[in-house]
């Protein structure tokens, strides 16, 4: 009786699995005519080599499959490759770079196929907590193409592993990651290819020079945040997080150089970084004085509302490129470009990255900056010139003036209650003195 | 008879009995007063009046403009009147005491006049609405309040618009306030509607206390009591009171409003401080009148003195203090009388070089760059006692 039930139990077994294998051998006849290449990829597989067929990523529904609401995204790898799913998440990569959150649906010309982008079907939730103001401001097509071609390595893996190749020769090759990782931004597969890492990978080989997997994802590893002591945008972790993500990195440099040159050469670019946002922030300082003075032009309450930050003016990593001033398109060139150049060349050891590419454009972004100050300060403002004789022949205007910048101030928490209290006390002395 | 409504009932009905008395005597030719009248006050019936009708002293206090039929300039010192033209809403004198600005119903809009003595068209506009106020900001300029209804199966939407004429060319307009109100609210009265827009100007010229009618949805209608600064546009919320309220006035110094709750009480406020001084039990649905140093005020009948009520006039009486004080116009039933004697210490007026750097003062403290207690601490300094 037992051995009549393992056999009967077997018997299903093997018809089940016949069925299952039946499945992915019900596509292949038309597919192979449909989508070749799909199919020529999949059969070169580690994927068909393991039995892994068309149904088991994609699901049995043909029409959501034809729809294209059949994603294979994350969820479905994640339960067999769970190592690098849990690597993934803890990484940069995986913790929220989908440039979602901020909902369209009260754009005019919103195109409702965008939901996609960052709410799972039938869900109102976001995907991730990552906002992006740019990506809000752009068509369904450019943010697609534009935006989600890159930001989709949140959700899915074929960012890097293609669809239906699982060969680990195209994620290993730098080439893989140059799809986002190069141009104005970011450019660091540029600056390794042009640097001693690069020029050796190039001519020696692997066993020669690093690629970008060999530092930034160790041993196979989806963890692309390991050893990493700065945010996205540049601005340096507290010691608590960077001082272990340092020791990280120290270890991996350790296997090729001494630990003590390693040691100066990240030490080195840690203070050309400090450097560099000092002279961020001296830019910054000043569009938050002209907009508290009212002077740029135009005002954020001047122009169309910035997708998250409706007539607040934005200067961290929501800054956008249009529908702004022109000096703060200035200086999203400074810090989306210049700044990043400058840091991330120094950190892989590029001296034209880092000084021409990065270092003098951001010094010379600093002198267009200014200059454009001093011309929004003669000119008095975005009403004009006959708006600023008033402004500044007037007293009590420029009192006036002079009160609401301090209160700008105050409320962006630039100075303390105190401060202002006493500044203010100040101002209205001068009225008693002599002012209107 | 919401006059008497602090009284005990039959103290009420006595009151009513008596004015009803009063009035059947007189044979509508007096005015029916409840209280004894102070010692050294009289009163006396000037002329006759269109009920309703709008009436105001010159900057002098020595001639009265009123409708009688027509528009009329009335002398109270030979009780002889001269005809000017048409009769208008509203109407109010300019600072030289020579010109009158009025506003004439056309339907549902209004044209605006400045007429001279000899009742001469000056100047004239059209607006759009009903004209609920007309008043001369300076020698330049007129401020003039107009409310209009669209209406609709849903209701109606109510605005509340401020135009600025300068007497050339068309007034400049700015919404005060816009309303979607429900149906039964637009099917309200022309005269109910156009209570709810009521504006008043500060002494200084630089600000307005206006009523904004709001209609949420799952309550009752009320009006906001706003003050809003001509100049940058600042505004703030001082109150928010009934639908029966006749607004707000300022005081002298331009530094507190007095409003009638249109249900129970009158308030004065300090809108700054966000503070009440001191209550007055008149719900205040008829204008307020205050007299030119504040002393006394006239709410809904009730004559008020140093905050206590001193003489009781009937409830639906309007009333306009002389500018040089001691006079009090009422009309009231198709008169208009005069009430003399009140004394009143004249009011210090400001001297032309301070009144600039109050302004700016007041100025700031409207758009929110000064703290009231700011604005306090430095007029204080500038303005030593």
């Amino acid at each position: 009786m037992k051995k009549r039930i393992i056999m009967l139990t077997l018997a299903l077994g093997v018809a089940l699995s016949g069925a299952c294998q039946a499945t992915a051998e019900e596509c292949i006849p038309c597919h192979r005519e449909k989508t070749p290449a799909a199919v020529r990829q999949w059969e070169g597989s580690a994927h068909a080599r393991a039995k892994v067929g068309c149904e088991k990523c994609h699901g049995s529904d043909h029409d959501k499959i034809v729809k294209g609401e059949a994603k294979v995204d994350m969820k479905v790898c994640g339960p067999c490759h769970q190592k690098a799913l849990r690597d993934h998440k803890a990484s940069r990569h995986g913790m929220g770079l989908h440039s979602g959150w901020g909902c369209t649906r009260n754009l005019s010309n919103r195109n409702p196929a965008e939901c996609r982008f960052c709410h799972e079907e039938g869900s109102t939730a976001p995907l991730s907590g990552v906002q992006c103001g740019r990506f809000l401001k752009q068509s369904s097509e450019m943010g697609e193409i534009g935006c989600n071609y890159c930001h989709s390595v949140e959700s899915s893996c074929a960012s890097c592993h293609t669809n239906h190749y699982t060969d680990l020769k195209i994620v290993r090759d730098p080439n893989s990651c140059a799809k986002c990782h190069m141009g104005p931004d970011h450019p660091q597969w540029e600056m390794w290819q042009t640097s001693l890492h690069g020029t050796l990978n190039a001519t020696i080989g692997i066993a020669g020079g690093p690629t970008c997997q060999t530092c930034h994802m160790p041993q196979g590893s989806h963890n692309v945040t390991f050893g990493i002591t700065m945010s996205s945008g540049g601005s340096p972790y507290p010691a608590k997080q960077a001082e272990p993500a340092r020791r990280e990195m120290l270890g991996i440099c350790s296997q090729c150089h001494a630990p003590e040159f390693a040691r100066k050469e990240l030490a080195r670019g840690d203070a050309v970084r400090s450097q560099s946002l000092v002279i961020l922030k001296e830019a910054e300082k000043i569009i938050w004085d002209l907009s508290d003075h009212g002077l740029l032009d135009p005002m954020p309450d001047q122009r169309p509302d910035h997708p998250l930050s409706g007539k607040q003016l934005v200067t961290d990593n929501q800054l956008l490129y249009e529908d702004t001033s022109h000096i703060e398109r200035l200086f999203f060139k400074m810090k989306k470009y210049d700044y990043a150049r400058t840091i991330k060349g120094a950190y892989h050891q590029n001296p034209a990255y880092t000084h021409w590419y990065g270092n003098a454009e951001l010094k010379m972004d600093l002198v267009d900056i200014k200059a454009e100050a001093s011309r929004l300060r003669e000119r008095g403002g975005a009403h004009g010139a006959a708006g600023a004789e008033k402004k500044y022949t007037d007293p009590a205007a420029a009192l006036e003036d002079a009160l609401r910048a301090l209160k700008n101030k105050v409320e962006r928490g630039a100075i303390s209650a105190e401060e202002y209290a006493k500044e203010k006390a100040k101002l209205l002395d001068g009225l008693k003195a002599g002012g209107k | 008879m919401p006059i008497l409504n602090h009284y005990p009932l039959l103290q009420r009905v006595t009151a009513c009995i008596f004015i009803l008395v009063l009035t059947c005597l007189s044979g509508c030719a007096r005015l029916p007063v409840v209280g004894t009248l102070p010692a050294g006050v009289v009163v006396t019936r000037l002329t006759r009046v269109d009920p309703m009708s709008p009436f105001a002293w010159n900057p002098a206090g020595t001639k009265i403009a009123l409708v009688s039929g027509t528009l009329q300039i009335y002398d109270p010192a030979s009780d002889s009147s001269r005809p000017l033209g048409p009769a208008p809403s509203t109407l109010d004198w300019a600072f030289d005491g020579e010109h009158l600005a009025a506003a004439f119903p056309q339907g549902e809009d209004t044209t605006l006049r400045i007429l001279n003595m000899d009742g001469e068209v000056l100047s004239e506009a059209g607006s759009s609405g009903h004209v609920t106020k007309l008043v001369w900001r300076s020698a330049d300029e007129l401020l003039i309040a107009a409310i209009t209804a669209e209406k609709f199966s849903f209701g109606a939407n109510i605005k509340g618009i401020l135009y600025r004429w300068s007497g050339i060319g068309k007034p400049a307009a700015t919404i005060l306030s816009e309303t979607t109100v429900r149906p039964f609210i637009a099917k309200w009265p022309v005269k109910s509607l156009d209570h709810t827009l009521t504006i008043a100007l500060s002494p200084l010229g630089d600000e307005i206390v206006f009523s904004r009618l709001i209609d949420p949805p799952a309550f009752s209608p009320s009006l906001k009591i706003v003050l809003r600064h001509l100049e940058s546009g600042a505004e703030k919320e001082a109150a928010k009171v009934g639908v029966a309220s006749a607004g707000a006035v300022y005081s002298a110094d331009g530094e507190r409003i007095l409003y009638g709750d249109g249900i129970t009480a009158s308030h004065w406020r300090d809108p700054w401080g966000e503070r009440e001084l001191a209550t007055f039990p008149s719900p205040g649905r008829a204008a307020i009148a205050l007299s030119p140093a504040n002393r006394y005020a006239l709410i809904d009948g009730r004559l008020y003195r140093d905050g206590s009520e001193v003489v009781v006039f009937p409830a639906t009486c309007e009333g306009a203090f002389a500018p040089g004080g001691g006079r009090l116009l009422i009309r009231y039933d198709g008169n208009l009388y005069l009430v003399s004697g009140l004394h009143e210490a004249p009011l210090d007026s400001a001297l032309p070089v301070d009144r600039g750097r109050l302004l700016t003062l007041r100025k700031l403290r409207s758009e929110g760059l000064i703290s009231a207690s700011d604005y306090q601490a430095a007029k204080e300094r500038m303005f030593p006692q």
